[in-house]
């Protein structure tokens, strides 16, 4: 289908992906770890430093890795110097909106062929714990004096979800199963667990009810890497470009007491502006497989139904008939998410973008989803229940 | 009513552990064997201070470490008088960047002398006790 | 062929070699500016008040305070005092501490939907503060008793109070 609503001057396509090892410590440096996934997606494309235009760099919070003006401190190692380099961040949605970005840099006309990379390392925040780091995210006057960690948030949206939709922690663990299994099949995955059952998860540690240790994604360090090129380049780079169709993003208020935690709004909206680009009016029928955001094993579900690709309440039935499963009408995070793969924060979303780049090509190995795959879907999530991103990819 | 002006709040994180990657690692073993060293990239014959695992000028990979002269020139200093809260010193110190013949960049260090300027040749004198640290050379001295 | 094909990377154990920690020198000292609005909160619970404000252009009520509607994006129209009572929109019982050390007795958390006189809210938008909540269990949060729980902010002695959030001890449960 064509796209609606706008004008623009060049169609972009994803060339190539690239991506390191996720996992709780590495021992390359930040640049060190952007040079490897970006080596990757240049080889990939068949391209050479010297063939990229411009270069667009995602990394959340410095505090991560501990170095401030944290973009251009990775400008090296992603292949920026000397050329135009914008960094973005969006907390965790950055890793799908470093993709947005570099799709405005090539739609414009005003670069040709785009590096795009995100990266993080999070295990450089050591002491007392790269999570303290979230302690910034809260407001500092009327939260913080309440010595808040990030989990609350989350268990209290996911107590929310469950309150208003009638779902038991065995429905939501099954997510946390499939993907921790469905990332077995990921040569990069941090935590492939092929015996992985429902009991695991419900007699993990409990940390914040209704949050348990195997409902939450691990700190990770890792960094993720696309090429974007613009229709003239990509039909000479490679017999396979997959066009990017729609993208989308929505930033919701900060003020997060102030709204219902049950359905994620701003989600929905960046998937809007999305599927209006892409042409999609129903996308449960037109997506083919989907990628979104996991941190959080009932997050899975709760930004299905943002997306629209189930009825408020309907994705822990849709999971639980085995329909998001590979072999399923309806898969959804076949890499195994950022609960199987890893969490190194900014290169966690663009890790689901390659992902869906590989299944549209049919290169996704064991992971391969059975179903033929001609529209694919990203999604990201980030700051304080705040930030949605889509992209919508197809051939 | 008086409004309540001010919230006072430190920062998070209380320390860092960095990383040197792996051909930073093996340099800084070779500084505690009191080694110096330049990163090598084989495609450009270029020597490279400080060492990656990539060369930033061909962005191919880079996995060997060659000892170099540990003999450098003073490229640009300055003279430090005060500390981070504007208090004056109690001694003056020099930070020099400096050049190794042969090497593209180079390292930035203390340099102990009287009379520093551009040009001039500097050797580091190394700890006693070493490390594995960029300060297991103490400062260079004019070589 | 199963891409991504050999991603790199060297994982490390924590004990694996000499690591140094730099240690944060000299903290950043913060002194975060309250406003206008917040300010005003604050001097309000330092009083025993809990204040919000109002946009009569869309009729949203916003604890925390704001002096800019955001969605008319036009400045609020007055200062309303809400009640001191509640109800629970969602809780937690957290068993960690902000660190990520254990905690040693389970906090209960969550989302407070205040009552103000001549207002009416639904789900979508609401007053609301984050707080803990006193007079229940972590087994009554297990059990999802408290959804819905109305709850009165215990204010702290007047001559504890400093003008902060914690000036309200928690939110206890009144009819569970």
């Amino acid at each position: 289908m064509t796209s609606r609503n706008l004008n623009f001057k060049h169609r972009v396509a994803v060339v190539g992906a690239g991506l390191t090892l996720f996992r709780r410590r590495l021992q390359e440096t930040p640049q060190e770890l952007a040079w490897l996934a970006a080596k990757q997606a240049l080889e990939e494309a068949g391209l050479t430093l010297k063939d990229i235009d411009c270069v667009v760099i995602g990394s959340a919070p410095d505090a991560f890795d501990g170095v401030h003006m944290k973009g251009e401190y990775l400008a090296e190692g992603a292949g920026g110097i000397g050329k135009p380099v914008v960094r973005v961040f969006v907390g965790g949605a950055t890793g799908v909106f470093v993709p947005i970005a570099a799709w405005w840099h090539v739609a414009s006309g005003l670069c040709k062929r785009v590096l795009a990379v995100a990266e993080e390392k999070m295990s450089h925040a050591a002491k007392p714990h790269p999570q303290y780091v979230f302690r910034y995210i809260w407001d500092p006057i009327v939260e913080k004096p309440l010595n808040p960690n990030l989990l609350w948030i989350f268990a209290m949206e996911m107590h929310r979800y469950m309150y208003k939709c009638g779902v038991k922690k065995e429905d939501i663990a099954l997510v946390s199963v499939k993907n921790k299994r469905n990332a077995c099949g990921h040569p990069s995955a941090q935590l492939c667990d092929p015996n992985i059952k429902v009991e695991d998860v419900l007699n993990s540690e409990v940390l914040v009810w209704p949050v348990q240790r195997l409902d939450v994604s691990p700190v990770s360090d890792g960094a993720a890497a696309v090429v974007l090129a613009s229709e003239e380049e990509a039909r000479r780079i490679t017999d396979t470009p997959v066009w990017i169709k729609g993208i989308g993003w929505t930033l919701d208020t900060t003020h997060w007491t102030n709204r219902d935690l049950a359905f994620p709004e701003y989600v929905r909206r960046a998937a809007e502006m999305a599927y209006r680009m892409a042409g999609i009016d129903n996308p449960r029928k037109q997506i083919d497989v989907a990628e979104p955001y996991d941190p959080f094993d009932y997050k899975e579900l709760h930004h299905m139904e943002g997306l629209g690709l189930a009825r408020k309440c309907e994705a822990p039935i849709l999971t639980r008939e085995g329909v998001t499963q590979r072999d399923g009408d309806l898969p959804i995070n076949p890499s195994g998410g950022l609960l199987g793969v890893g969490n190194p924060i900014a290169a966690a979303g663009l890790m689901k973008v390659a992902e869906i780049f590989w299944q549209i090509r049919g290169e996704a190995g064991a992971r391969q989803v059975k179903k033929p795959v001609y529209t694919g879907l990203a999604q990201a999530w980030g700051d304080l229940m705040q930030a949605g991103t889509v992209v919508v990819m197809g051939i | 009513m008086r409004r309540v002006k001010y919230f006072p709040e430190v920062m998070e994180i209380e320390a860092y552990v960095y990383t040197a990657g792996p051909v930073g690692t093996k340099w800084l073993e070779g500084l505690r064997e009191g080694r110096l060293m330049a990163a090598y990239c084989p495609r450009c014959n270029k020597l490279f201070l400080p060492p990656k695992m990539y060369c930033p000028y061909c962005f191919g990979e880079v996995e060997e470490l060659r000892p170099i002269e540990p003999v450098g020139v003073v490229e640009s200093y300055t003279v430090i008088e005060r500390d981070f809260n504007g208090e004056l010193l109690k001694e003056k110190r020099v930070l020099a960047f400096i050049k190794f013949p042969g090497v593209e960049g180079g390292l930035v260090h203390f340099l102990k002398t009287d009379k520093p300027r551009i040009g001039m040749k500097v050797a580091p004198k190394w700890r006693e006790k070493r490390q594995g640290l960029v300060t297991d050379i103490e400062y260079f001295v004019e070589a | 062929m199963t891409k991504p094909r050999n991603p790199r990377g060297t994982p490390y154990e924590e004990a694996a070699f000499p690591v140094f920690e730099f240690p944060v020198v000299g903290k950043a000292r913060y002194e975060y500016t309250t406003g206008q609005a917040l300010g005003r909160f604050l001097a309000g619970l330092r009083e025993g008040k809990i204040l919000g404000t109002v946009c009569k252009k869309c009729g949203r009520v916003f604890v925390p305070p704001r002096i800019y509607c955001s969605y008319c994006f036009r400045e609020v129209d007055e200062w309303v005092e809400a009640s001191h009572e509640g109800t629970v929109v969602t809780v937690v019982a957290s068993y960690i501490e902000a660190t990520r050390a254990r905690a040693a007795e389970p906090k209960i958390v969550g989302v407070i939907k205040l009552d103000v006189p001549g207002f009416s809210f639904d789900d979508h938008f609401f007053p609301g503060l984050l707080h803990y909540i006193c007079g229940a269990s972590d087994e009554d949060v297990k059990s999802m008793k408290l959804f819905g729980a109305r709850v009165r902010a215990r204010f702290k002695p007047p001559e504890e109070r400093k003008g902060s959030i914690t000036d309200i001890e928690c939110f206890e449960v009144v009819r569970p």
